[in-house]
């Protein structure tokens, strides 16, 4: 294994499309990103903005049809994912990458113990003995801050509370004896505030301690400004604006990026304040969607050209890019 | 002070099945003022849903008063009941399952003009545009179904549903929680309207400490049942005193990437409201326990004028 910053998965020009019967939804509209060795990448996004369709492709767990990767590419390491047969990819697939959801008890399946539910990724993988595969379990229990492993390995997941579950899929993530990558949908996000922060201090000492890379899909910012090292803001299909974490929220360029900071009332500016500042109108239908950038019809500073193409990359520096044709327009609302 | 609701020492156990007793809300109090905000906050099974039920008496209480104008609506009868729940409406969490999805946009918002024998004919229509208006729908959507609206829009038409009858008084639960962060803050700000045109008094119930405390003017700290700590808004912020506030505000999202990592997580799990812990409820994930906190619950103690904290501290 190599050192900490080399890139471990990059995602490069991704199209996934939904063929259905009101059209082509392109859920992911030519994203690319990277993850480093050993850091985080959060992509940031509300509903329907692509962040799940794209964690789903690197997983190649699209439903086809309607679904499919209509064109990009998907490094790990040094293969090209989108190349490899289902065989090949199945040797992948919770050994080097790993997923965990947002609601861990339907990931669990709710008719085996959890013991054997982790104890499967090594018979499966490693050819491991059953009662070798219960003692790693009741380790990785124990890892991941169990009470009392060796008790709690014979429980059904109903036995568990959400957040005992969520510890028990990361449990099973971090199975592999190389996990390489860590991808977490939403994963606190069924979850209490208290116990949502607990299983991010849990995700961030790991990843200390055992060097897993981590791409982290979310709506909430605070998660954003908890674990990541990078951002990807994404709208829509497309990504908007990258960065480092304190680039983004200390000088945010995008007018959605901009817009969704200023929707948070958690935000430092609104104490006191009577009214929040909101981003106006709605979503668009992606199965509509042309060709120009997607927030032309709720943004401040669109003109005709927003509605006729997407704008290129435009670099701010040398860690912070955005897509916008007026992200440095005079008239941009400040923060 | 202009007092709407006065609420003493309500309660609402569920009897369960081998006799157990889940005390989802146990012995709360507070008065609130006519055109003002309470924010209700806490976290799963601390009641605050319960409570906003049982105030409606879409739960029935198990003890306690609540009084509407001097007039107790634990005490009604079903006719004075259908009379009084003009005054107070309630806007639910998920803007789908609370719509009817046979229902058109324009019929959702007739039914409670029909039931309560407002209007008819054209003047109902009337008041429905009128309706629409008021919480930013199109009227051109009227006829169309839940399922053709966005979240953000099927949560207007709950809040015009709620407004339908002129109410003085609405219980929102959980009203922006399922809807996107940008729509929230658009809901957020509508409510604010309506308040301010119509005078309404809110009880606004959530889990993210954020938003209650952008909206409310007094705020109430639930744990399992009880409430910890209550204080005006401002008060609250300057002053988190139990130790489950801060621990709550210690977990919530900030926007400040200096302090990643820096903030003290509380241990352990929710206990169940089944059989919740002996002595303060919150006492096994307390930094600051002790013996006195395992054996007693505390009392309700007034530490600075209206700002009461339920903890041995203090």
């Amino acid at each position: 294994m190599t050192g900490i910053g080399e890139r471990v998965l990059s995602v490069e020009d991704l199209h996934t499309y939904f063929y259905t019967q009101r059209g082509i939804v392109r859920a992911v509209n030519g994203v690319s990103f990277g993850v480093d060795r050993s850091r985080t990448l959060c992509l940031v996004g509300e509903s329907g903005c692509g962040k799940s369709v794209a964690a789903l492709s690197i997983m190649r767990l699209i439903a086809s049809p309607p679904g499919r990767i209509v064109a990009g590419h998907i490094r790990f390491e040094d293969r090209d994912l989108l190349a490899l047969d289902n065989a090949q990819m199945r040797s992948v697939r919770g050994r080097r990458i790993s997923m965990i959801f947002q609601e861990p008890m339907t990931s669990l399946n709710p008719v085996f113990r959890i013991g054997r539910q982790i104890g499967e990724m090594f018979t499966y993988h490693e050819g491991m003995k059953p009662r070798e595969a219960r003692r790693r379990a009741i380790e990785l229990l124990a890892l991941v801050g169990i009470p009392a492993p060796e008790k709690r390995v014979d429980d059904y997941p109903h036995q568990l509370s959400g957040g005992m579950r969520q510890r028990v899929m990361i449990a099973m993530a971090l199975a592999s004896p190389d996990p390489g990558l860590l991808i977490a949908d939403e994963p606190t996000t069924a979850l209490d505030v208290t116990i949502q922060a607990q299983i991010l201090d849990l995700l961030r000492d790991l990843q200390q301690r055992i060097g897993v890379s981590i791409l982290l899909i979310t709506h909430n910012m605070g998660v954003v400004v908890e674990m990541a090292d990078e951002v990807a803001v994404l709208y829509a299909g497309r990504k908007v604006e990258a960065a480092r974490t304190k680039e983004l929220l200390t000088s945010p360029c995008h007018p959605y990026t901009r817009g969704l900071l200023n929707s948070i009332p958690a935000n430092p500016k609104y104490r006191g304040a009577e009214r929040l500042e909101s981003i106006p109108g709605s979503v668009p239908n992606l199965a509509g969607l042309g060709d120009g950038c997607p927030f032309e019809n709720r943004c401040p500073l669109a003109k005709a050209v927003c509605r006729d193409r997407f704008p290129a990359e435009q670099a701010v520096s040398g860690t912070h890019s955005v897509w916008c044709h007026f992200a440095d327009a005079p008239s941009a609302p400040g923060r | 002070m202009d007092t709407l609701l006065e609420v003493r020492q309500v309660a609402k156990h569920f009897n369960l099945k081998g006799g157990a007793v889940l005390k989802a809300v146990d012995g709360v109090s507070f008065d609130l003022r006519r055109g003002a905000t309470l924010g209700v906050v806490g976290e799963s099974g601390c009641g605050k849903s319960t409570l906003g039920k049982t105030l409606l008496r879409l739960e029935e209480p198990t003890a306690g008063s609540a009084l509407l104008d001097g007039v107790d609506l634990f005490g009604l009868g079903r006719a004075q009941l259908k009379a009084a729940r003009r005054r107070m409406q309630m806007i639910f969490q998920d803007p789908f399952s609370s719509l009817n999805p046979r229902r058109s946009a324009s019929a959702i918002l007739e039914q409670p003009l029909v039931i309560h024998r407002i209007c008819s004919g054209a003047e109902r229509r009337e008041r429905v545009d009128h309706l629409m208006d008021e919480v930013g729908l199109d009227r051109r959507y009227r006829n169309r179904y839940p399922h053709q609206f966005s979240g953000g829009q099927r949560q207007r038409i709950g809040i015009a549903r709620a407004l339908a009858l002129n109410p003085e008084l609405i219980i929102c639960d959980e009203a922006v929680s399922a809807l996107d962060v940008s729509i929230q803050a658009q809901i957020i700000n509508l409510l604010l309207d309506l308040q301010q045109a119509h005078g309404l008094t809110y009880i606004f119930i959530a889990h993210d400490l954020s938003v209650v405390e952008f909206i409310s003017d007094r705020i109430l700290v639930m744990y399992l049942g009880r409430i910890v700590e209550d204080a005006p808004k401002d008060e609250l912020v300057a002053k988190r005193l139990h130790p489950y506030t801060q621990a709550l505000y210690e977990a919530s999202p900030i926007l400040d990437p200096d302090l990643r990592g820096k903030r003290t997580t509380v241990p352990g799990d929710l206990p169940s409201p089944i059989d919740p812990p002996r002595g303060c409820h919150f006492h096994p994930r307390c930094p600051r326990a002790t013996d006195r906190c395992r054996e007693a619950y505390p009392e309700r103690k007034e530490v600075a004028p209206g700002h009461f904290t339920a903890c041995h501290l203090y």
